[in-house]
């Protein structure tokens, strides 16, 4: 009986080793699946663009990919998440796994495209890359790239600033006037952009740039013979009569303020999850336990905004002075900036470690601690446990347009830039316009959509590249659970002591301390048998702690925090741990044989077989 | 002094009486408080009076519970009247709509609203009597009885007699007395027993011995099942456990999940479920309530007590505003303790003492009540624990819509039976349980008590069956003459809040006239009142985001009107009531006046529209 498990326990893991990738590629420089199924990465794609594409995935990568409805929007349209992971190594809830999301704001559709992108990395190289190959083996990424689909379909479709639409279309009566949603922003020329409205005033403070294609502020006590302008506002009109422009737009509660963690601080918001499209992701979210790392795409700025732990009460302690650090310095390294309780020690060090990873990857990025009261990530950290990130993407063209290295992009920068790098057509040029109701005004002299807050169309790969990397890091990064190095020690004719080693070397605990404090998590679990005799089971004590180490048949084990071990033990494996397990046995008979089998919801499987005989 | 504040409560007690006793036309669906009518009874009757009142009752079906079972609010306002700020203006670019009617623009959101509720837990069902009994007085007293037939005019009223129809279902209709929604927390949760032991068609309760039992048999009436206490010489052989005979569904408690102050603290929760708002009764209110911002007043009833909870729960006074307290005590506590004909604070009969009350309360252990000059009475008070400082509420509805939604929340605990049995009045617990069975005993009708039997249960073995029957019990006045008491009094009590809701009117308007030609230069004056006692907001929530405070509209019919001093609207903020609040007397008036200039072509028709979130929205032309 007991052996059969074991048996059991190698057939599973015989599949793995077993089936080879198909059409593995160790050559660089040769294709690695990107020709199997091709997309383009210089434009941004409608919602039914991007639906029609996740279903083609679907059904190219039947055994990698399903695509599913976790509800409706507001105004009816499908919100799908995919969910990657190879079929034959199990079910999707029996792996730890990572969530990605997209654009929870309607405007920031970059981040579409970076889930997108993250969705077809990882379905083109499964049959080619081996380190792609054993991720969606052993784990499951849960994508839903289009998070407000409304809001982005809008942003996509219609003339938008580069700001709007951002919220779900909830009516809320933002100028307080009575009227819900009356005044929005409007294409006034009809130019397919959303600009800004200026009119011609000699007091006006503004003026016409040399090239006329930008308006430029004069600077008080500049002399300024020509043409000048008054700044009007956004593209629109008055509907309401009240003198102001785009004043009451469509919508009006921001979606990643509509999370549940901590939200009776926000007096006068509404209530958590009041929107359907926040409410179909946490409840969906909240039924799969496995999710152990969650990423939201936001933009801009270019930041990795994590989520911490409550900040630890109480003063400081006394800091013992440290020998300064070895002299390898790491620009990329971090380590969070707020002291924790012992609670949440390994989470603020886990953390550290993941943001550190990200910073060397995605480069240029900086890192954030994340804000909480209703925010998506604080959410799935406080709530579920997971390690939350915001990759706040894009931002300023600095890094491709400073010249002159002062951190800025000044005017003639950005002119050069989109001219040379993005091969101009690229602004709105002022031009004059017959407003209804304010006569000749002028519109124009800004970029247009796709420029500040969105990548244009020659980057969109770039950064979906970078990005992809990064997540595909932490899904390396997901536990893995292995028995290490073993020891057999005679006590006594019979009597054995077997010290076993189980390992994780990834960063990621099988369990967050958050999860913990939750109780939110199944424990790992080793089961023990032994073919004759018995073991001793321990009696709850707490564990010796000596940092000696015991060389027994030469290999090195350090008896640290062994914990007493017997027919079943119930603990939670820390990222890169190695955790030690003591069984004493009483043995009947010659050639007794003690069986481990090692069970973690989200490390994985893992059994071994030692021999109890003090000879090796 | 005192005689001037008393008169101004005069005139609406004085009115509210009235009709109270009016005798009322027989309204068109009849109804009988001698039995509970549960969820079904309750849907049926919602449907009838929805179908026999069509011009003044809407049936809406607000969300649905977990186990699919519809919930609805019955809407009563005339249908005929009323407008809303949308439907009066008209936009330059009429954009096309991208959500269609969305219900936040409904007809009778330009009317002051007022909520009731009731069975939020399931086995609380006499709050669902109450509001079936208000519903009927509205709906039979309308056209017959004038200050009826202006409320529902001018007002609107929103009832949700069940707003947990698993609860109540399962209380009623299958008598397992169910204080939470079915929504199981867990998926191993084995499926409730719920087999009729003795065969009797009722369940009541079952008892069994258990030497860690929390119950014994009362000395001098065994059928009595009292808490076991160390002290009172029983030994653990004496001890028993008491359950329903049928067991309820597993769930979550609706009261324990609503957003406002749900978690125990920074890092853990306190309320129920996995979040605030998941239970879909809790989302379907939330919405509901978020949709409605014309609400002022919202009445929830629960079982069992005999007095009301005013906010807040999970603070004490201090999570308050004096104003908002002054209103919930001295006005509308005056009135219920009134109602109740018991001994109020002497603060609420003389406010002008306050002051020297507050002095003589300064050493008070309780703080709070040193703070407002008195001590709530046992009728009126707060679900915090004043005198220790402390609370055990997470996720409170009464907390929710006082501190996040700018509304006068109530909570009624109905029932009090040394209260409102005139033969069991003023008996303190120890006498009272007996006393309940003695007279039930003589009562003649339905059983609510039942004699111990004993029978075999499929979980516990040898029990024996009786007791309260479940879906009565003690929580629940009894059907009948003493429900029918309780209703009569709560209707009183809410006609008397209804009354106070704060009413927008356009007092008047004046203009000045230069034409030359086809154009008119018109100097137009507009003085706007709220002819209400309340205020149009609450102090607490004035700052807030949704509180958009009353405004005023210039229309002109075709957007030819240009506006040369003035704009499209102008902000009022929120406007007093008639009510003077001894100590927050309103230095503004009630009453303010907005001037425009405008240029008209031709007979262009202007309109003034005074539009309140809380006070209702009314429109008024303008003759030049």
């Amino acid at each position: 009986m007991k052996r059969s498990i074991i048996l059991c326990c190698i057939a599973l893991l015989l599949p793995l080793a077993a089936s080879a990738q198909s059409k593995r590629q160790d050559k660089l420089g040769r294709p690695h699946g990107e020709t199997d199924f091709v997309i383009n990465w210089k434009q941004y794609y409608t919602y039914d663009e991007w639906v029609k594409i996740l279903f083609d995935l679907e059904k190219k990568y039947p055994n990698l990919c399903t695509v599913e409805s976790i509800g409706k929007s507001r105004m009816g349209r499908n919100m799908y998440v995919m969910t990657l992971t190879a079929e034959k190594t199990g079910p999707d809830t029996a792996k730890p796994a990572v969530w990605v999301d997209g654009a929870i704001h309607g405007n920031e559709v970059n981040g579409i495209t970076c889930s997108l992108y993250l969705a077809w990395y990882l379905l083109t190289r499964y049959d080619y890359d081996p380190r792609v190959y054993e991720a969606l083996n052993r784990s499951t990424v849960y994508i839903l790239p289009g998070f407000h689909v409304d809001g982005n379909e809008s942003y996509v479709s219609f003339p938008n600033t580069e700001n709007n639409p951002r919220e779900p279309f909830r009516p809320v009566d933002d100028d307080k006037d009575g009227l819900y949603d009356e005044d929005m922003t409007e294409d006034v020329d009809g130019d397919g952009e959303l600009s800004i409205m200026y009119a011609e005033d000699p007091s006006g403070d503004y003026r016409l740039s040399k090239d006329k294609m930008r308006f430029v502020r004069i600077a008080d006590g500049d002399w300024w013979e020509g043409a000048r302008f008054r700044r009007i506002g956004n593209e629109g009109y008055d509907n309401d009569g009240d003198f102001a422009l785009a004043e009451d737009d469509l919508g009006g509660i921001d979606p990643n303020r509509n999370f549940p963690w901590d939200f009776t601080k926000q007096d006068g918001k509404i209530y958590p999850l009041s929107e359907p499209e926040t409410r179909n992701v946490l409840t969906w979210q909240l039924k799969k336990k496995n999710i152990l790392v969650s990423f939201n795409y936001h933009n801009i700025g270019r930041l990795i905004m994590y989520m911490m732990p409550p900040e630890a009460k109480g003063p400081a302690p006394v800091r013992r002075s440290v020998a300064p650090a070895t002299t390898v310095k790491d620009k990329y390294a971090f380590t969070a900036p707020r002291r924790v309780d012992a609670t949440y020690s390994h989470d603020a060090d886990v953390i550290s470690q993941t943001v550190s990873s990200g910073l060397y990857i995605l480069k240029n990025y900086e890192p954030e601690i994340g804000n909480e009261y209703g925010e998506h990530l604080a959410t799935t950290y406080y709530l579920m446990g997971a390690y939350s990130f915001l990759i706040e993407l894009w931002g300023s063209p600095a890094p491709f347009a400073d010249t002159d290295g002062d951190g800025n992009v000044s005017d003639d920068e950005m002119k050069k830039w989109t001219e040379l790098d993005l091969g101009g057509n690229v602004w709105v040029a002022p031009h004059q316009v017959k407003h209804p109701q304010l006569g000749n005004i002028w519109i124009g002299g800004t970029p247009k959509k796709h420029i500040g807050r969105t990548p244009p169309p020659r980057y969109i790969e770039q950064e979906a590249e970078k990005q992809a990397l990064y997540v595909m890091y932490c899904i390396d990064q997901l536990p893995q659970l292995k028995f290490g190095n073993y020891a057999v020690k005679k006590l006594a004719a019979n009597l054995y002591e077997v010290e076993v080693e189980v390992v994780n070397d990834k960063i990621f605990p099988t369990a967050s301390d958050r999860s913990v404090v939750l109780k939110r998590y199944t424990p790992d679990r080793i089961q023990a048998s032994i073919s004759s005799g018995s073991l001793i089971n321990p009696v709850a004590q707490e564990a010796a702690d000596s940092d000696t180490p015991v060389n027994i048949f030469g290999r090195s084990l350090y008896r640290k925090e062994a914990t007493p071990a017997g027919d079943k033990v119930e603990f939670r494996a820390k990222g890169n741990s190695t955790q030690v397990f003591r069984y004493t046995a009483l043995t009947s008979g010659t050639n007794a044989v003690l069986d481990l089998s090692l069970a973690s919801a989200n490390g994985g499987k893992d059994a071994i077989r030692i021999k109890l005989s003090d000879k090796p | 002094m005192r005689i001037k504040f008393l008169s101004v409560f005069c005139f609406y007690i004085g009115w509210m009486g009235l009709f109270g006793l009016t005798a009322q036309a027989a309204g068109k669906v009849p109804i009988a408080f001698d039995k509970f009518h549960g969820y079904t009874g309750t849907v049926d009757y919602l449907k009838a009076v929805s179908k026999a009142y069509p011009d003044i009752t809407e049936l809406v079906e607000i969300g649905k519970s977990f186990q699919q079972r519809p919930i609805y609010v019955l809407v009563i306002t005339n249908k005929k009247t009323g407008t809303t700020l949308d439907r009066e203006k008209s936009l330059v670019h009429e954009r096309k709509l991208e959500v269609t009617e969305p219900p936040i623009t409904a007809l009778h959101a330009g009317k002051a609203g007022m909520m009731l509720t009731g069975a939020t837990h399931g086995n609380e069902q006499t709050g669902t009597e109450v509001c079936l009994y208000f519903i009927n007085q509205l709906l039979s007293g309308y056209g017959s009885v004038p200050e009826i037939t202006n409320l529902v005019d001018t007002k609107v009223f929103y009832i949700s007699p069940a707003n947990n129809p698993d609860g109540l279902y399962n209380t009623v209709e299958l008598g397992a007395a169910q204080r939470s929604n079915s929504m199981n927390q867990t998926d191993t949760a084995a499926l409730p027993i719920r087999q009729d032991l003795d065969g009797d068609k009722v369940f009541a309760q079952i008892r069994y011995k258990d030497p860690k039992g929390r119950f014994v048999k009362d000395k001098e009436d065994p059928r009595l099942m009292v808490a076991y206490r160390e002290d009172a010489g029983y030994t653990d052989d004496e001890r028993y456990n008491v359950a329903s005979e049928a067991e309820p569904d597993k769930g979550i408690d609706i009261n324990r999940n609503f957003p406002e102050h749900w978690w125990r603290s920074n890092t853990l929760p306190g309320g129920t479920g996995e979040f605030a708002t998941s239970a879909p009764e809790v989302q379907a209110l939330c919405e509901f309530i978020i949709n409605h911002p014309n609400i002022l007043v919202v009445n929830e009833y629960h079982t069992m007590g005999g007095h009301v909870y005013r906010p807040m729960g999970s603070t004490g006074d201090t999570g308050m505003q004096n104003r908002d307290i002054a209103v919930y005590d001295l006005v509308m506590g005056k009135k219920y303790v009134e109602l109740m004909g018991t001994e109020m604070p002497q603060a609420w009969g003389n406010p002008k003492e306050l002051p020297a009350l507050k002095d003589g309360l300064r050493n008070d252990k309780n703080a709070f009540a040193a703070q407002r000059g008195y001590e709530l009475p046992y009728e009126w008070r707060t679900p915090y624990n004043e005198k220790e400082n402390s609370s055990n509420y997470y996720g409170l509805f009464l907390d929710w819509l006082y501190k996040q939604c700018g509304i006068y929340s109530l909570v009624t605990e109905l029932w009090n039976p040394a209260h409102d049995v005139p033969e069991l009045k003023g008996l303190k617990e120890d006498t009272l349980q007996r006393a309940l069975l003695a007279y039930l005993d003589k009562r003649e009708g339905a059983k609510i008590f039942l004699d111990w039997k004993p029978a075999r249960h499929p979980k516990h073995g040898n029990v024996e069956v009786g007791g309260w029957v479940g879906h009565i019990g003690r929580n629940n006045a009894f059907p009948g003459a003493v429900l029918e008491s309780i209703c009569q009094r709560q209707w009183q009590f809410d006609l008397y809040c209804a009354g106070l809701l704060p009413q927008l009117a356009i007092k008047d308007i004046s203009v000045k006239k230069q034409s030359q030609g086809a154009t008119s230069v018109l100097e137009i004056s507009v003085e706007v009142e709220n002819q209400g006692a309340l205020p149009t907001g609450l102090v607490n929530t004035e700052w807030m985001a949704f509180n958009r405070g009353d405004v005023v509209w210039l229309i002109g019919e075709n957007n030819r009107a240009t506006f040369l001093s003035g704009k499209s609207y102008e902000k009022l903020g929120n406007l007093y009531g008639t009510l003077q609040i001894p100590g927050y007397e309103d230095k503004t008036g009630n009453r303010k006046t907005i001037k425009w200039v405008v240029a008209v072509e031709g007979n262009e028709k202007l309109k003034i529209v005074a539009s309140s979130l809380k006070g209702g929205t009314v429109v008024k032309e303008v003759k030049y």
